[in-house]
């Protein structure tokens, strides 16, 4: 018996789901799971996607790997979503609704967990490395090997924190876990743990992918590409690395110090012994809020690429859009203090915060009237991307203006903690993050596949998830200044429950929205041929990576790229040199990385430790720990580690490119 | 080896790659001072600072990892010019030094714990144990990379790829001896003078 | 690599031993009581403990031989910035939060009334 408990920890079988909703999604996750298994073994498939995919170091294809687990999050959350607005749209007065309170708990963590670290992440990290490399002329990451780990560090946090559901149940601490409520006290149970340790490990893995893009902006640009002659997207990409670099060790940290409490009984932040919980939600802010900015600024460097392409015209204010970025990397981390000032600081604290918030709304306002301005008198065609981008001006500009009215301390006293303030984050995520990360998909999409995505299809998904959120969030803007709090699953006042009512409808047609979308790529995949991408550049685009043929090549470019200003490609093409293939000097042997099991092994270790420690298994936790070193010392000392493609080849099949263009 | 990333671009890019990571570590480190510094009065009726902390003790510890980050810059530095051997001898300095300062801080906290002030006694305790054993995390984690480095010195020819590993470790530890700067003065001084 | 070896090694030393006085210096402040003023104890030392950084940097991490664009310097200030931002910034939130949140209950309609005669 002792045996026992010394090999599992303090698991048992009271920890096995016993509320309806979860035993159905608990059973429901692994038989999809084993569905999808026994698919690829009897198509025989999983050769193909352990080497194609799995194993593989190339930028594009870990991109989409990171897309591909997003959207299936995208559903999960949304799911939950749906289970929130169920719940209120019928426990009013005696009505107990679906769901009892814990649950309830846990299915808002879960929401707010998943869509932050899974799905917008997820979006961010994928489109990054599908189209970042491409765009600044690099073959791939500078780090390919760390960009594998930090894929599987986030998949072994996702999966974590699904396991939850099916063994343990998850934090219903909120998706911030603030204590005493998360500490040991109230919440001694694995489902906090769960929350740390999925956070922890795909934390870990956004840490490295930040260093990572780092290096690869600053060192492996094209020749001649200044920093100021570079893509709007990889600048934002550049400023949201270094507000991950800088930002997420805060949050590391942070969680450690909640882990020590929890595990070694350590006062941090707990009620007593001196322990201050007013510290943990200080620092938690710390990374909060520098985190919205790395969610929302590779969306605006989405946008500053779609808007220009479709509107064919060079973009409005290139150095101020720069110069907005710039100013957001520093401002970004002195606001922090807006998102408790009720907590109660002073006057001059609250004053000061409250100034820098609205002194950083400046720059995004700056953004807005740039695309607007790229916009005007351009021949705009109005593609999916761009409906995306319109109802992105239209959502987000809503969110911002709510947020500066929040930046006022005293407003912020009537509404914190209130609908009205999930109603705004809801308008600058969606309308900001999820819409420009969608119009990306949607743009980049023939880049990595080789054809286009069904356009009115996409289109209607737009019009879906924009009708969807107004139905959903105005309501709730209403409820929260009639006084409803975030996070209620009980309420007596009858005249609230229309406004939850249609909340829960514009849900639904959100869901639309998102199955729509994959109908969309059904759809485009179904009639491939018909949407076939022939040249590389279906959208007559400006930036270098529509100079290559789509899909694009592992190794990128095939030879040596020289540019010489912003929009190289489009004014290559304007003055006929895309035509010319470059002398054969311009070819050299390319060196890439040989495909590598050992980052999907670094994950599986770093899952492994995450479940350890939540269970108390210590000998697992050492397991874990020595395999993961083991495999990277390994990895370390691999000298043969690349394999080589001659120029040769490489000018050969750059000639049949040209060949097809001049066609 | 005719790599299109040739060796000094791929020095290049993993000294910054690493310096970057540096970088991630100092505002770890920085999240653990601010959390010090709040806590640094909530005693909760244990032991404050000014009664645990020894200014001797603190500075041997100081002198010995200073030393340590000496040799290891000199090592570097020879190893760069070609002096495999001596190299090899002063990176084995820094590694005795290295476990001494590492044997002190266990010395430390054990007449800590068995005096009967642990990290459950206050929030200040947990927080100077925190703080000090993350520094002693790493230094730990700073004997395993130099011990490897050793080991794979001894072995290998030495080459470019020798170097290169040398001198991420020099900035490795260089770096933990900037950070206990800061616990000197932060912690241990200022604790002793409060 | 045009220097000499004694003359690097030179470098290092003076560094090495520039290092050592300082946090002698710090210790000896500390040790002997010379300055009264807890404040103006904690400004030296920290001035010291920031001088020492400095030489650190310059002599054993040759910051400031990088070559052109000095990516490593830059990252190295900005890191430093947001530093002192988190740390003051939480130190001054913390300290303001605890100086409001001691007062007893029954004292708080006092203390808001005495804000308001103040004004902002």
């Amino acid at each position: 018996m002792e045996l026992l408990s010394g090999l599992l920890g303090r698991m048992s079988l009271d920890y096995l789901p016993t509320e309806p909703a979860t035993i159905g999604a608990a059973v429901g996750m692994p038989l999809g799971a084993l569905g999808v298994a026994a698919a690829l073994t009897y198509f025989k498939k999983w050769g193909w996607l352990w080497n194609n995919w799995l194993t593989s170091l190339d930028a594009k294809k870990i991109g989409v790997m990171y897309i591909v687990v997003a959207l299936i999050m995208l559903f999960r959350g949304l799911f939950d979503a749906l289970m929130l607005r169920l719940q209120t749209a019928v426990a009013v007065n005696g009505a107990s609704g679906p769901f009892d309170t814990d649950t309830f708990q846990q299915v808002f963590t879960a929401h707010g967990t998943i869509m932050i670290f899974f799905v917008a992440m997820g979006l961010m990290f994928g489109l990054i490395n599908v189209v970042m490399p491409l765009m600044i002329g690099a073959r791939d990451m500078a780090f390919p090997w760390l960009n594998s780990v930090s894929f599987w560090l986030f998949v072994a946090g996702m999966i974590l924190n699904n396991v939850a559901l099916i063994f343990g149940g998850f934090s219903p601490g909120g998706w911030l876990g603030y204590p005493p409520l998360t500490g040991l006290e109230y919440n001694p149970g694995p489902g906090v743990d769960y929350w740390i340790w999925s956070l922890q490990i795909a934390g870990l893995g956004s840490l490295f992918s930040g260093i990572n893009f780092i290096v690869t902006i600053l060192k492996k640009r094209a020749q001649g590409m200044t920093l100021m002659k570079m893509p709007i997207f990889p600048w934002s990409v550049l400023v949201t690395s270094v507000l991950i670099a800088l930002a997420f060790p805060i949050l590391t940290a942070t969680l450690a110090l909640l882990s020590l409490d929890r595990l070694m009984g350590m006062h941090f932040f707990t009620s007593d012994m001196g322990g201050n919980p007013m510290m943990y939600i200080n620092l938690i802010w710390a990374w909060g809020h520098p985190e919205v900015y790395i969610l929302v600024l590779p969306a605006f460097g989405i946008f500053s690429e779609v808007v220009p392409t479709f509107a064919r015209k060079a973009l409005f204010g290139y150095k101020t859009m720069v110069a907005a970025l710039v100013a957001i990397m520093f401002f970004s981390f002195i606001v922090w203090q807006h998102h408790f000032f009720t907590m109660g600081a002073g006057a001059n604290v609250n004053a000061f915060f409250g100034i820098m918030t609205m002194i950083i709304a400046i720059p995004t306002g700056v953004k807005i009237f740039n695309w607007l301005f790229t916009m005007y008198k351009g021949k705009i065609w109005f593609t999916a991307p761009m409906v995306w981008f319109l109802a992105f001006v239209v959502t987000f500009t809503l969110g911002g203006v709510t947020g500066v009215m929040m930046a006022v301390p005293a407003l912020d006293f009537q509404v914190h903690n209130s609908l009205f303030l999930v109603a705004h984050f809801h308008n600058t995520i969606i309308g900001g993050v999820v819409f420009g990360f969608l119009a990306g998909i949607t743009y980049w999409f023939p880049k990595v596949f080789g054809f286009r995505l069904y356009d009115a299809m996409g289109r209607w998904s737009a019009y879906l998830w924009q009708i969807g959120f107004i139905l959903a969030f105005m309501p709730l803007y209403i409820l929260g200044l009639m006084g409803a709090v975030r996070r209620l699953d009980h309420y007596s006042d009858p005249t609230w429950q229309p406004f939850f009512i249609v909340s829960g409808i514009g849900v639904l047609v959100i869901l639309a929205g998102t199955t729509m979308l994959v109908a969309q790529v059904a759809y485009s995949i179904w009639k491939r041929k018909e949407l076939v991408d022939t040249n590389g550049d279906p959208w007559d685009g400006r930036t270098i990576e529509w100079s290559v043929p789509s899909p694009a090549p592992h190794f990128n470019f095939a030879s040596t790229l020289k540019v010489t200003q912003r929009d190289d490609w489009w004014y290559k093409k304007q003055a006929g040199k895309h035509l010319t293939p470059p002398p054969p000097s311009a070819y050299k042997d390319v060196w890439l990385p040989k495909n590598s099991a050992s980052g999907l092994l670094v994950g599986a270790g770093a899952g492994m430790f995450g479940f350890a420690a939540i269970w108390h298994m210590w000998w697992l936790l050492v397991v874990a720990l020595v395999f993961v070193v083991a495999v990277v010392i390994r990895r370390t000392y691999d000298t043969n580690s690349e394999f080589m493609i001659p120029a040769k080849e490489l000018m050969q099949e750059d000639l049949l490119v040209y060949k097809r263009r001049n066609a | 080896m005719s790599h299109s990333v040739t060796e000094t671009e791929k020095l290049d890019n993993t000294t910054l790659g690493f310096w970057l990571y540096l970088m991630t570590d100092i505002m770890i480190f920085a999240s653990l001072f601010a959390t010090y510094l709040v806590l640094v009065n909530a005693t909760a009726g244990g032991p404050s600072a000014s009664d645990i902390y020894s200014a001797d003790f603190a500075l041997l510890q100081t002198v010995i990892l200073l030393t340590s980050s000496f040799t290891c810059g000199v090592s570097a530095l020879l190893l760069r010019r070609g002096k495999k051997t001596a190299s090899m001898w002063l990176l084995l300095a820094t590694v005795v030094l290295g476990a001494a300062f590492l044997a002190l801080e266990v010395f430390e906290f054990s007449t800590l714990v068995s005096e009967g002030h642990t990290w459950q006694t206050s929030a200040f305790l947990s927080a100077f144990f925190t703080l000090v054993g993350t520094h002693g995390l790493h230094i730990s984690v700073g004997l395993i990379w130099a011990i490897t480095l050793l080991v794979y010195m001894y072995r290998t020819r030495i080459g470019s790829d020798m170097v290169r590993k040398m001198m991420l470790f020099a900035l490795f530890w260089h770096f933990l001896d900037i950070i206990w700067i800061f616990i000197f003065t932060i912690v241990y001084l200022m604790g002793v003078a409060s | 690599m045009s220097r000499s070896l004694a003359h690097e090694l030179g470098r290092y030393s003076t560094g090495f031993i520039t290092a050592l006085v300082l946090s002698v210096a710090a210790y000896q402040l500390v040790v002997s009581g010379w300055v009264t003023s807890g404040g103006w104890l904690a400004f030296i030392l920290l001035v010291l403990a920031a001088a020492q950084m400095i030489v650190q940097v310059a002599f054993f991490l040759h910051l400031r031989s990088e070559q052109k664009p000095r990516w490593q310097t830059y990252s190295y200030a900005f890191t430093w910035l947001m530093l002192l931002v988190i740390i003051i910034g939480s130190i001054w939130i913390m300290r303001n939060l605890d100086y409001n949140m001691h007062i007893a209950p029954e004292q708080v309609n006092d203390y808001m009334l005495k804000q308001a005669q103040k004004g902002f």
